[in-house]
């Protein structure tokens, strides 16, 4: 094993690690936990990133396929077999994504049953799912010939090539398809992007991105495994790649100059930037790259050449596919960390299948033989003989990898929030003079604080004033109900052993003989006789550690008197409990308004 | 401090305990693959599974263990060593009590003096050992960094929790020892499956790992090797 592969290896084990642990918390937990998507913004970065840009890479198997065993250039045979395996691991990576990003995981055979034709996306489930298929038959000879089947082998040998001409045309459809979906939206799309012609584009584009993906793909392989570059050959297929991206290049050019949107470039806003850089990556700067033979064929300008082109088009399916809708409907969505962890992990172990796969393919097999004779790696190492080896320590590659994926997976469970994200809301303290105003300007709840008085009686304080500060006879709601929605801690445990004297205090509250917790604690109004008001009929239950939201607090209290009142015969007003009695959206005139500067902060739940 | 607190008690504790049962999957899993590939590549491949199921059930008791004939006050005092350092942690009442009252599961708990007595036995039983480790020349000469920290990282909650038991005791403000407590509890719990303390979980993988090891007929490596042409490479 060389070092740069460990390298290579180790940090595309510790991504796995980390999407792996954070797909799990999706699975268990919901899309909310992990992702910053809304209904408004139901597609995000994996969406982009691991089905369209993911599909679009594995593109170079058909083309590849294509070239080799339809047009007859036997000298591409030894990369083909490499780009069915690109296309095979793309596939099922973007397979894999979509099933933990959909909604509803365990609905996913839903287009296998239930048929919509009319759908564009039945067409793109039914195609991915048939070429994986095909990929399965074009690859499983490889598999075979290490196994004992011999005659399965020989069957599989046999469908090799029907499965090449199917996969072209099944490849054909759903690449164009992966384009036709957003042709049923053209309102979500922006300008820049949207054509009738998407489909033919998407299709082209593909091509494009799969040829240089296998390009970079060879170069990246070759360069892990000390393998000198196999220049002719790349060099033969960036000629290609000149031609599909130059024909690509004018026809979406030509496309925008007969919609009249040429000028939309010009505009110099970030879409028409965007736009502008995903066709310099994309088309111009490989195109120049590649266009003089003596260019090609140096290394680092088949490296340059073949990453550019490949970012630039994932960068247009990111665009047509997330940003440019997120600019059509105006929301806002950033992903989350957590998004690029899962995509990023994704991909890791897409790749280190892919490398797996290529350490242990065997030299031979059918359509995609006389390929590179592949040094085959150590893959198990065992310790000296001698050498106790049962739960030692010492850190082979296996042991390494493995570390680095458990790592990573209790760094992302340790960081990912495990409850959806809540709005801490700090309570704004009532204002106004005999009408209180409460959670302005989201909604008005208006109180007559002098009527209450008026018809409750002044000793009737503690039926809402119910605890108290010490020294304080009407302590306002919000100084322990300090936020809207979520509970908070009024207990200040710290000031309490300090006032107390120390760690002889203990067993004032904490009774001895018992172990110290919340339960068996003695209750606040074991010393804070006074402050606590006990004539309260309402407030029955007292928790000493949280204060509930306030919203809470307030319906509880409010409602109960409410309900009970309406009944009374006496005030005539059956409707008193509804919602419409304190909720008035409406400020009242002559009551000034004090806006809130406190803004609405995200922040995870507090535990427990 | 509350704040240290909570956070020792909440993302802390969350971290540690992912470490610990991550940590243990891994080790246990790297164990059964090993065996599993030893196992292949041994020249005697007749399993006494019977042997190896009964002796890792006779380890799992002391007696066998107390029978020994050398270094009777060792394997004794390592006896009592494991009886407190068992049953406190997972029979204290506060302990219990924070079962009780996160997962609503609780079983029977220690009388408090009895628990007190028993911490008191395990933190000298540690520097027991600590001492006979140093004061026997084969130990001393076989002994690991580990083998001179685990029993102090090992007594050090023993020490602390006893502190916050006790508060009247206590040296030092009660909830920096509280937060001393929490914090060696889960270093504890996260060196687990990467040193010698993995047995407290593995020892069914470990077990019988040696029980086959004593199968390998001696030198089978040497002939592995002598037949691949391999000379001093690893097999």
């Amino acid at each position: 094993m060389t070092r740069r592969l460990g390298i290579f290896k180790g940090v595309l084990w510790f991504l796995f690690g980390m999407g792996a642990a954070l797909i799990g918390v999706r699975l268990l937990r919901g899309l909310g936990v992990v992702t910053a998507l809304s209904d408004v913004t139901p597609w995000g970065l994996w969406k982009g990133l691991n089905v369209f840009a993911g599909i679009a890479i594995g593109a170079g198997g058909f083309v590849l396929a294509a070239i080799a065993h339809v047009f007859h250039g036997e000298k591409y045979h030894p990369v083909a077999r490499c780009a069915v395996l690109i296309a095979l691991c793309a596939y099922s990576g973007a397979a894999i994504s979509l099933f933990y990003e959909i909604g509803m995981p365990w609905k996913i055979w839903g287009p296998i049953v239930f048929w919509n034709p009319h759908s564009p996306l039945f067409e793109v489930a039914w195609c991915v799912m048939l070429y994986l298929n095909v990929l399965l038959i074009e690859f499983a000879p490889t598999v075979l010939e290490l196994t004992h089947f011999h005659g399965l082998y020989r069957l599989a040998l046999k469908l090799q090539l029907p499965a090449v001409i199917l996969g072209i045309m099944i490849s054909t459809l759903h690449q164009s398809t992966l384009g036709t979906l957003f042709l049923i939206m053209p309102e979500r799309l922006n300008a820049l992007w949207y054509t009738p012609s998407l489909p033919e584009l998407f299709f082209v584009s593909a091509i494009a991105c799969g040829l240089a993906a296998v390009i970079f793909v060879t170069l990246l392989v070759d360069w892990l495994y000390l393998r000198p570059h196999r220049i002719e050959m790349l060099a033969g297929l960036a000629r290609y790649l000149v031609m599909v991206l130059s024909f690509y290049l004018i026809f979406r050019l030509g496309d925008m100059c007969r919609h009249g949107k040429l000028g939309l470039i010009g505009r110099g806003n970030l879409a028409s930037w965007m736009f502008f850089g995903e066709i310099l990556a994309s088309c111009l700067i490989p195109i120049l790259l590649f266009a003089a033979s003596r260019w090609r064929r140096q290394p680092w300008v088949l490296w340059i050449g073949s990453s550019l082109c490949i970012l630039g088009i994932v960068f247009n399916r990111l665009n047509a596919s997330g940003i440019a809708m997120i600019w059509a409907t105006d929301s806002h969505y950033f992903p989350a960390w957590t998004e690029f962890a899962v995509s990023f992990g994704l991909i890791s172990a897409m790749v280190l299948a892919f490398l797996w796969m290529h350490e242990h393919e065997p030299v031979r097999s059918g359509l995609f033989s006389e390929v590179q004779n592949l040094r085959r790696l150590q893959i198990f190492q065992l310790p000296r003989p001698g050498q106790p080896w049962a739960g030692d320590l010492t850190f082979g590659p296996r042991r390494t990898y493995s570390l680095l994926f458990v790592l990573a997976a209790i760094l992302g469970l340790a960081l990912t929030p495990w409850h959806p994200l809540v709005r801490s809301t700090s309570v704004q303290r009532a204002r106004g003079k005999n009408v209180l105003l409460l959670g302005y300007p989201t909604g008005t709840v208006h109180f007559p604080h002098a009527d209450h008085i008026k018809r409750l009686g002044q000793k009737a304080c503690a039926t809402c004033h119910h605890l108290h500060r010490p020294g304080d006879t009407g302590t306002p709601c919000s100084s322990c109900h300090r936020d809207m929605y979520l509970p908070t801690k009024i207990f200040h445990h710290s000031h309490h052993i300090k006032v107390l004297g120390g760690n002889s205090s203990c067993e004032q509250c904490h009774p001895a003989g018992l172990p110290a917790s919340a339960r068996s604690v003695r209750p606040c109004s074991f010393c804070h006789r006074t402050d606590m008001m006990t004539s309260n009929t309402v407030v029955t239950k007292f928790d000493s550690i949280d204060a509930p939201g306030y919203r809470k607090a307030a319906h509880t209290l409010c409602i109960a008197c409410h309900r009970k009142e309406a009944k009374n015969p006496k005030w005539k007003k059956p409707d008193l409990f509804r919602c419409a009695t304190c909720h008035r959206t409406p400020v009242p005139h002559g009551i000034e308004v004090l806006r809130s500067r406190a803004r609405p902060r995200t922040t995870p739940a507090p535990p427990m | 401090m509350d704040a240290w607190i909570a956070f020792a008690r909440g993302p802390l504790l969350k971290i540690a305990l992912l470490t610990m049962l991550l940590g243990l999957i891994r080790q246990g899993l790297l164990q059964v693959w090993e065996i599993s590939w030893a196992f292949h590549r041994a020249g005697d491949q007749v399993v006494p599974w019977k042997l190896a199921i009964r002796r890792n059930l006779e380890w799992l008791l002391p007696w066998r263990y107390l029978r020994r004939k050398e270094r009777i006050t060792y394997n004794f005092i390592s006896f009592l060593f494991h009886v407190g350092i068992i049953s406190v942690p997972v029979f204290l009442a506060g302990h219990v009590a924070i079962w009780r009252e996160s997962f609503g599961i609780g079983w029977w708990t220690l009388p408090p003096a009895l628990a007190d007595w028993l911490t008191v036995m395990t933190v000298s039983a540690a520097a027991a050992l600590l001492l006979m480790r140093l004061g026997h020349q084969a130990s001393r000469r076989l002994s690991q960094p580990q083998d001179w920290l685990l029993p102090i990282l090992c007594a050090f909650p023993c020490v602390t929790g006893f502190f916050v038991a006790h508060p009247f005791l206590n040296p030092i403000n009660a909830q920096v020892m509280y937060l001393f407590h929490l914090l060696s509890a889960e270093l504890l719990l996260m060196i687990v499956p990467f040193s010698k303390l993995v047995h407290i979980v593995l020892f069914w993988v470990s077990q019988p790992s040696t029980e086959l090891g004593w199968r390998f007929p001696p030198g089978s490596g040497e002939r592995v090797r002598a037949t691949l042409g391999k000379g001093e490479e690893g097999v």
